[in-house]
C-alpha cells in the first residue's frame, strides 16, 4: 500500500482527490460538444430539406427520423435488448480471454515469443469475411453472434494489455526489487496497476467493436421476427425502404456502442484517476 | 501527337453527331437487375442481346445485380433509368415515397416458393410450423406466416448457399421453381416445395420492369421502346433462349448453359409468364395492397393505382 502511495507520489503533478469543480468549468467542459451536436443536427437538417428535400428516403429530415422512433419504441427496445445481451457477452467473453492471455504472455518470455506475433496478425483477419462460416460452424443462433462478437473484440485488449504489462519502468521495477518484493507483489502492486492505463485504452476501442461485432453476426444470421437484435431490424427496415426507421435504428445502435465506451471510460478513470496522466482534470 | 488526338477525337465527336443527326439523338436505356444474370431475368437478357430498338437510336444496356442490391433505391435516385423487382417491393417503396412506377409484368405467376426435405411431413403451408427458415426480408413470408397462423418459426437469412440445406433436415428455404429443383438434383438432396404464389395465394407480379414518375413524364418514348423491347424479350425466351442465354453469358461466364435451359423450360412449362406477356390488372395490385396493409407492411390508404401503368406495355 504504501508503496504504490508513493508511486502515485512520483509520478508527480498530481492535484488532490477533493479539487473543487466549480459549475462554471463544468460548462465550459459540456457545452463544447453539445454545441457541436446541435450543428450537426442543423446541417443534417439543411441538407435533408435542400438537395434532398424530394429523395428524403435516401436522406430522411431528423423529424422523420424521431417519428420512425416514436412510432416503433417496442421493436427498438426489443433490438436493442437482444444486441445488448450479445455484445456483453461477446465483450464480457473478450475481457476474460484476452485479459488472461496477456497476463499469461507477460510472464512468460518464450510465450510471449511464440504467440505475441500471431496476436498481432490475428488483428488483421478480415472478422467479417470469415463471419459467414462461423456461423455455419456454430449454427444459427445468439451463440454464433456472440462468437463474431468476442473475435473482433479481443484483439485490442490483448494487445494494449499486453503492450502495458510489458512497458513497466524499469526505475519501478528496480524499486521493488530493492524492497525484497515477491513476484506476485511486484505483479499486482506494480505491473498491472502500471498497465491500467494501456488495458482501459484496449477495452474502450473493443466496447465499440463489440457492438458493431453484434450487428455483423446478426447480418448473417438475420434472425427475424420476434428473435432479431438491431442488425435484422436495420435489414429489414432497408428492405422495406423504411429508411426513417434505419436511421434511427442506427442510431440506437451507436448509443448503445457509446454507452459501453462511456462504461469502460468511467471505470477506468475511476481507477486511475489519482495518478495517469489522461485521468487528470487538465489545469488551463 | 497531342494534335492529332485532338483530331482523332474531333472526328469522333463528329462522327457520332452526324449518326445522330441521321437517326433520333443516340441514347442509352440503362436496367439494373436484381440478381447475377440467370434465366429468371431472361426477358431483360434477351432486350440486349437483340437491341430491337436500335433502329430508333436507343441502346439496352442490362446490369447484373446480386446479393443486397437495391434496385429501387438506386432507380429513384437516378443511378439507374430502369430498374427490376416484384410488385410488392414497388409498393412498399412507394408507401416510402419513392417515385417508382411498374411498366411491365415479368412473372405473371411468382417463382418463388419454398422448399424442404422431401422427409419432412410438408402437405401445406400450415405444415411449416416448427421449421427454421431461410428467406430474405421481403414481405411474402410475413404474409404466409400471419395467414396460415404458422408457430414456432426462426427466420434465418438466406444466403443462397445449399450447404446449409444439405444440413439440417428441419431447414425449409426459398427458392425458385425454376432453379433449386435442378441445383438440388445436383447436390443429392431429396426435395418438395410448396408454391408461394399457388399453395400460399400472395402472388405480387415478379421480376417487373419500372422506372420513375419522372422519366415516364420527361421522355415517354424511351419508356416504351424499352418496356417493349423487354415484353418481346420474354416472348422470345421461351421460343428460343440462344440471345438471352449469350447475353448472360457475356454479362457473367459463370452462367451454367445447362441450368439456363433448364430454368427456361420451367418457365415455358409452367406458364409462369401468362397469357399476355408483360400486362397488369388493377384487380391483381389491389389483392396484394390489401394483403400487405393486412401485415402492416404498408398503410392502409396506399394508393396501389399509381404503382404501375399498362400504357407502354402493349
Amino acid at each position: 500500500m504504501s508503496i504504490t502511495k508513493s508511486l502515485a507520489g512520483a509520478q508527480g503533478n498530481v492535484q488532490s482527490a477533493g479539487t473543487k469543480i466549480t459549475t462554471r468549468e463544468r460548462v465550459r467542459e459540456i457545452l463544447p460538444p453539445v454545441v457541436v451536436l446541435i450543428l450537426i443536427i442543423f446541417a443534417w437538417w439543411l441538407i435533408s430539406v435542400t438537395i434532398y428535400a424530394d429523395k428524403n428516403y435516401l436522406l430522411p429530415r431528423p423529424m422523420q427520423v424521431l417519428h420512425a422512433a416514436l412510432s416503433n419504441p417496442g421493436l427498438l427496445w426489443q433490438g436493442f435488448r437482444i444486441t445488448l445481451i450479445e455484445a456483453t457477452m461477446g465483450f464480457g467473453l473478450a475481457i476474460i480471454v484476452g485479459l488472461l492471455s496477456a497476463i499469461i504472455m507477460s510472464l512468460s518470455k518464450p510465450l510471449e515469443r511464440s504467440f505475441y506475433p500471431y496476436a498481432v496478425l490475428l488483428q488483421t483477419v478480415p472478422v467479417i469475411a470469415i463471419a459467414p462460416i462461423i456461423v455455419l460452424w456454430f449454427g444459427y443462433n445468439q451463440r454464433a453472434v456472440v462468437i463474431i462478437a468476442f473475435m473482433i473484440a479481443i484483439f485490442p485488449i490483448l494487445n494494449n494489455s499486453l503492450l502495458g504489462l510489458l512497458s513497466t519502468e524499469r526505475n519501478q521495477v528496480d524499486l521493488f526489487r530493492m524492497h525484497r518484493a515477491s513476484k506476485l507483489t511486484e505483479f499486482v502492486k506494480l505491473r498491472l496497476p502500471a498497465a491500467l492505463p494501456s488495458i482501459f485504452a484496449g477495452l474502450r476501442i473493443s466496447a465499440g467493436l463489440s457492438v458493431v461485432g453484434a450487428i455483423v453476426g446478426e447480418f448473417i444470421i438475420g434472425s427475424g421476427g420476434a428473435d432479431g437484435g438491431l442488425g435484422v431490424k436495420v435489414l429489414y427496415a432497408q428492405a422495406r425502404m423504411a429508411t426513417g426507421l434505419l436511421f434511427a435504428e442506427v442510431l440506437v445502435a451507436t448509443l448503445l456502442g457509446f454507452a459501453f465506451f462511456m462504461l469502460v471510460t468511467v471505470t477506468g478513470n475511476r481507477l486511475i484517476r489519482n495518478w495517469h496522466e489522461s485521468a487528470l482534470r487538465k489545469e488551463n | 501527337m497531342v494534335t492529332s488526338l485532338v483530331i482523332v477525337s474531333l472526328g469522333i465527336v463528329t462522327g457520332t453527331q452526324s449518326a445522330g443527326a441521321a437517326a433520333a439523338k443516340p441514347q442509352t436505356a440503362t436496367i439494373i437487375l436484381n440478381w447475377f444474370a440467370q434465366a429468371e431475368q431472361g426477358g431483360y437478357w434477351d432486350a440486349m442481346g437483340r437491341q430491337p430498338a436500335k433502329s430508333s437510336g436507343i441502346t439496352i444496356v442490362v446490369k447484373q445485380g446480386g446479393p443486397g442490391i437495391q434496385t429501387l433505391p438506386q432507380v429513384a435516385a437516378g443511378a439507374f433509368q430502369f430498374g427490376v423487382g416484384n410488385a410488392d417491393e414497388v409498393l412498399q417503396a412507394r408507401a416510402n415515397g419513392l417515385p417508382i412506377v411498374a411498366i411491365a409484368a415479368g412473372f405473371d405467376t411468382n417463382l418463388q416458393c419454398m422448399m424442404y426435405h422431401s422427409d419432412q411431413k410438408i402437405k401445406s403451408f400450415s405444415d411449416v410450423s416448427g421449421h427454421q427458415v431461410a428467406r430474405v426480408p421481403s414481405p411474402y413470408f410475413d404474409y404466409i406466416k400471419a395467414h396460415f397462423k404458422l408457430t414456432g418459426i426462426k427466420d434465418v437469412n438466406f444466403t443462397g448457399s445449399m450447404a446449409d440445406f444439405k444440413l439440417n433436415d428441419n431447414l425449409v428455404q426459398q427458392c425458385f421453381v425454376t432453379s433449386e429443383p435442378y441445383v438440388a438434383k445436383l447436390a443429392g438432396v431429396d426435395i418438395g416445395y410448396l408454391s408461394v404464389a399457388k399453395d400460399g395465394g400472395y402472388n405480387p407480379y415478379g421480376n417487373l420492369l419500372f422506372t420513375t414518375e419522372a422519366m415516364i413524364k420527361k421522355n415517354p418514348i424511351l419508356v416504351r421502346a424499352v418496356a417493349s423491347a423487354v415484353v418481346n424479350g420474354w416472348s422470345n425466351l421461351i421460343v428460343n433462349d440462344s440471345v438471352a442465354k449469350a447475353a448472360a453469358i457475356a454479362a457473367n461466364k459463370d452462367v451454367d448453359p445447362a441450368a439456363f435451359d433448364y430454368a427456361v423450360k420451367a418457365i415455358s412449362d409452367g406458364g409462369f409468364l401468362g397469357s399476355k406477356p408483360g400486362a397488369m390488372t388493377l384487380h391483381r395490385w389491389k389483392v396484394l395492397r390489401d394483403q400487405l396493409v393486412s401485415i402492416k407492411a404498408i398503410p392502409a390508404g396506399l394508393d396501389y393505382t399509381k404503382a404501375f401503368t399498362n400504357r407502354f406495355n402493349g
